[in-house]
């Protein structure tokens, strides 16, 4: 066995970049009313989409920056062009996308992940969705998978209407109303009462331009007694200046259905992640989140789910992996409102080479919820003292018949546990290299196949640099 | 020594959500204090000294002993929103700044080095109807000492007034001390208690808190470990019955190596009680080998209760043990099934899980006449509410 150390994670895979050419529409930088106006005339919004457009510009220059979480000070939206598109317009053939576009996605290998492992695909190269297809299979169960802006316009205008921006309206913090006022891109995804889609959808979104934004908004409504498993991919090239991500995934989960969401995400070290998640959960519905982070300069991520239905249930899995120059704020919230509703949190956080991890979460058993049930389970693993990891999990209860347990550790690989390998023949740097891949299988092993193989060769490309 | 403001206490040292309400304190409405308490002990043990300070000697002398520099520099952890504090404590610089105004005097307990005292020395304060009193005081146990001091402070039950106390502990080489606070004063009462204490290397602090009174309690404790081999343990134990609030503050900052830390907290909620607990160990770095623990246990007795925690490690060195657990909720199933089983109906099965939780805390209270006292006053409380 060749001889390993945990180091950070090489993204030399992902790092690899087409320069834009005159085929590619760049929005000056900077945000004002008329760059707002400029995107919505160029995605041909309808007139309320361009109303909630320049309401939540305001509310975004009403609001404060957050004053908790890391410093996002290094992030000037000045120097951020917030559509970068290719003039070509979303193919539904893999043949008639660009081929400086096909050939990032062949690379990353979503064609091969398409034919091999999922129902239906969304490719997303900056500002606009370039490729997007779903098996005749599975549309001919019913099942919506398309551009939220072909939905906008068509016949799934009303459900859009409905349900965008209703879970995370621009009010909520300053870069959901940024995320409100430039949206640009995304999936909508309608699963009909009573059909399981077997296999995974995949939205993959990659970044390329320089000095850009990426705002994707991803709306998933699963109805009643339905089945899916969608999974999101997102990396970008390193560049010297930020890059900023205000996406925005909102998940309707109805009566009986179920859905697990899961992510890997690997964008750049220059990328301000800034993204927000949040699923409505009905009665007897579950909602799984699996969520694996290893990029980004700074994130805040933390998907909340409202567990609004009577014997709603969801559990969260997650790992973060914060290396050089990293300062990776992640976790998730749970708002418990039904009766007899239950939640778990489990995640698992590594520092190292003074990459910052902070695991930020709530439980909160609102007056309603008897009979409801939580437990959170968080562990940090620090590599080194140039690290730093922290844990704030906060819990609010406010009925006596509900039950919540919470534990953290933190610590150290275990002496113990890298002596007992070396007594088996293992080296010391490879004992400590299987014990962190060990303790982020919490999330592979909640992955299908492939994801866990790429999750783990995050990690383990890493580990082989030394 | 009119203050009628309102006051941000107990700040966590990295901030979370706004929207949860968790991220610090506010004590508001009438302030004004109309007396300040005082300590007079008859027949102090030998090599025990305890004389008066006025309030800008005390700010001398606790700037002459604080933790050092570095605290200040980085009391702040993540986010600098602490007043900066020379010598911290759980409550804070605005609460600092309010009780320097507001007292005259400041108690100086000192013990001298080498000094075993081998009985309890017990501190008595009586608050009466209408009373609006401060009291601050310094404990020193120079190197080597080992002192327990009991502060045992109340009113009647029907008592109303404002009771503001600021404790600051000074623990040299190898000194232990074992500070008890019992608090039954009156639910009419508005009531903060702020301890920062400085240990030094091997020195043992342990702390035993019961505070069953009071409408009202802010109570902060900080204890910066800067010494190699520092410990400090602890048990709080309180209550938040009809419409009190309790709100807490704990923070360790563990600086030295193989410090460690211990502190569990116990607590019944019934009718509308409402409690707030923020409770942070915070691992420096070179604090190698240190270990920090923090447990919580809550016992939800009402629909209308309001329970919050915040549980928080901060950590900056790899080679540390950092853990914190907490239990929410009503009394368990099994537990309930099996008293029933035994004949015991749910109120009285739910009495003798409320005693035998802040039994354990009053159980380690040195003094027996006191602990029957606090026994007896859980007792009634729940009597009263049953009724």
């Amino acid at each position: 066995m060749a001889n390993q150390k945990v180091d950070d994670i090489d993204r030399s895979f992902y790092d690899f970049r087409y320069e834009e050419n005159e085929d590619f529409y760049r929005m000056r930088s900077g945000l004002t009313e008329e760059i707002v106006r400029e995107i919505s005339e160029a995605k041909h919004d309808p007139k309320w989409m361009l109303d909630f457009r320049l309401k939540s510009l305001e509310i975004y220059n009403r609001l404060e920056i957050p004053n908790w979480g890391a410093p996002i000070d290094g992030l000037n939206m000045d120097n951020i062009s917030t559509y970068v598109r290719n003039k070509a317009d979303m193919k539904r053939s893999w043949d008639e996308v660009p081929d400086d576009i096909k050939n990032t996605f062949e690379r990353l290998g979503i064609p091969q992940a398409e034919r091999e492992s999922l129902a239906g695909v969304g490719a997303q190269y900056d500002s606009e969705l370039v490729y997007h297809n779903l098996q005749q299979e599975v549309a001919d169960q019913g099942v919506v998978y398309t551009d939220l802006e072909s939905a906008l316009t068509g016949e799934f205008e009303q459900m859009c209407k409905d349900y965008f921006m209703k879970l995370v309206p621009p009010t909520d913090h300053k870069f959901a109303a940024l995320h409100g006022a430039v949206w640009s891109g995304g999936s909508f995804v309608y699963v009909p009462k009573g059909v399981k889609v077997e296999v995974p959808l995949q939205s993959y979104f990659r970044l390329n331009a320089r000095g850009a934004g990426q705002f994707e908004h991803t709306l998933i409504i699963v109805d009643e007694g339905a089945d899916l498993h969608f999974i999101e991919g997102c990396s970008a090239p390193k560049y010297d200046e930020s890059n900023l991500h205000a996406g925005c995934v909102e998940l309707y989960v109805k009566r009986g259905a179920r859905l697990r969401y899961s992510t890997i995400e690997n964008w750049s070290k220059n990328m301000y992640n800034l993204n927000t998640k949040r699923a409505l959960v009905e009665e007897d519905a579950v909602m799984e989140w699996v969520s694996g982070s290893f990029g980004s300069h700074v994130s805040y991520l933390y998907p909340t789910t409202i567990l609004r239905g009577r014997n709603s249930h969801c559990e969260f899995t997650g790992v973060t992996f914060a290396g050089a120059g990293q300062n990776l704020d992640t976790g998730a919230r749970m708002i418990h409102m039904g009766k007899n509703t239950s939640s778990f949190i489990n995640t698992k956080s590594i520092c190292k080479s003074g990459g910052i991890s902070t695991y930020r979460s709530s439980v909160e058993i609102k007056k309603t919820a008897r009979g409801a049930k939580a437990a959170v389970s968080c562990g940090s693993l620090m590599l080194d003292s140039q690290s730093r990891s922290d844990t704030i999990p906060a819990v609010v209860v406010e009925t006596n018949e509900a039950d919540v347990g919470h534990e953290a550790t933190i610590g150290r690989i275990s002496d113990d546990a890298v002596f007992y390998l070396m007594s088996r023949g293992v080296s010391e740097e490879e004992a400590r290299a299987m014990i962190v891949s060990g303790f982020a299988s919490d999330v592979s092993k909640e992955l299908p196949l492939e994801y866990a193989a790429e999750m783990n060769n995050l990690i383990k490309l890493e580990m082989e640099n030394g | 020594m009119a203050h009628d403001n309102t006051l941000r206490v107990g700040h966590i040292p990295a901030l979370t959500w706004n929207s949860l309400k968790m991220n610090e304190g506010s004590v508001s409405g009438d302030l004004t204090l109309n007396a300040q308490t005082g300590v007079s002990f008859r027949d102090l043990p030998q090599g025990v000294t305890h004389r008066k300070l006025t309030m800008d000697q005390a700010s001398r002398w606790l700037s002459d002993h604080a933790p050092g520099q570095e605290a200040e520099r980085f009391v702040a952890g993540k986010v600098p929103i602490y007043h900066p504090q020379t010598f911290g404590t759980g409550l804070g610089g605005e609460y600092e700044a309010f009780l320097n105004k507001a007292c005259s005097r400041c108690d100086l307990l000192e013990v001298a080095k080498g000094t075993q005292v081998e009985s309890p020395l017990s501190w008595h304060i009586d608050f009466y109807d209408g009373n609006r009193a401060a009291a601050a005081q310094i404990i020193h146990l120079e190197e080597g000492a080992c002192l327990t001091l009991i502060l045992d402070y109340a009113s009647d039950r029907e008592a109303a007034g404002l009771a503001a106390l600021s404790t600051r502990i000074v623990l040299e080489r190898d000194a232990r001390l074992t500070f008890v606070t019992a608090q039954t004063l009156g639910r009419r009462f508005l009531h903060l208690s702020d301890i920062g204490a400085s240990q030094a290397d091997a020195s043992r602090l342990e702390i035993v808190d019961l505070d069953l009174g009071a409408g009202e309690s802010f109570l902060g404790i900080q204890a910066e470990q800067i010494g190699r081999g520092a410990v400090l343990s602890g048990h709080m134990g309180y209550m938040a019955v009809g419409d009190q609030k309790v709100d807490i503050n704990y923070n360790v900052v563990q600086r030295g190596k193989k410090t460690q830390s211990d502190f569990d907290f116990d607590g019944v909620l019934e009718g509308k009680g409402y409690k707030s607990f923020r409770g942070t160990i915070d691992f420096r770095n070179g604090a190698c080998a240190a270990k920090g623990n923090e447990q919580e246990s809550v016992l939800l007795l009402s629909p209308d209760v309001v329970n919050k925690t915040l549980p928080i490690i901060l950590c900056e060195e790899e080679d540390v043990e950092g853990a914190h657990g907490a239990t929410i909720g009503r009394l368990s199933d099994e537990m309930l099934f099996y008293m029933t089983s035994r004949g015991i109906d749910k109120e009285t099965a739910e009495r003798i899980m409320v005693r035998a939780r802040l039994d354990a805390v009053a159980g380690k209270v040195p003094d027996e006449a006191l602990r029957e006292k606090l026994t007896a006053y859980i007792e009634e409380t729940f009597s009263d509410e049953a009724n």
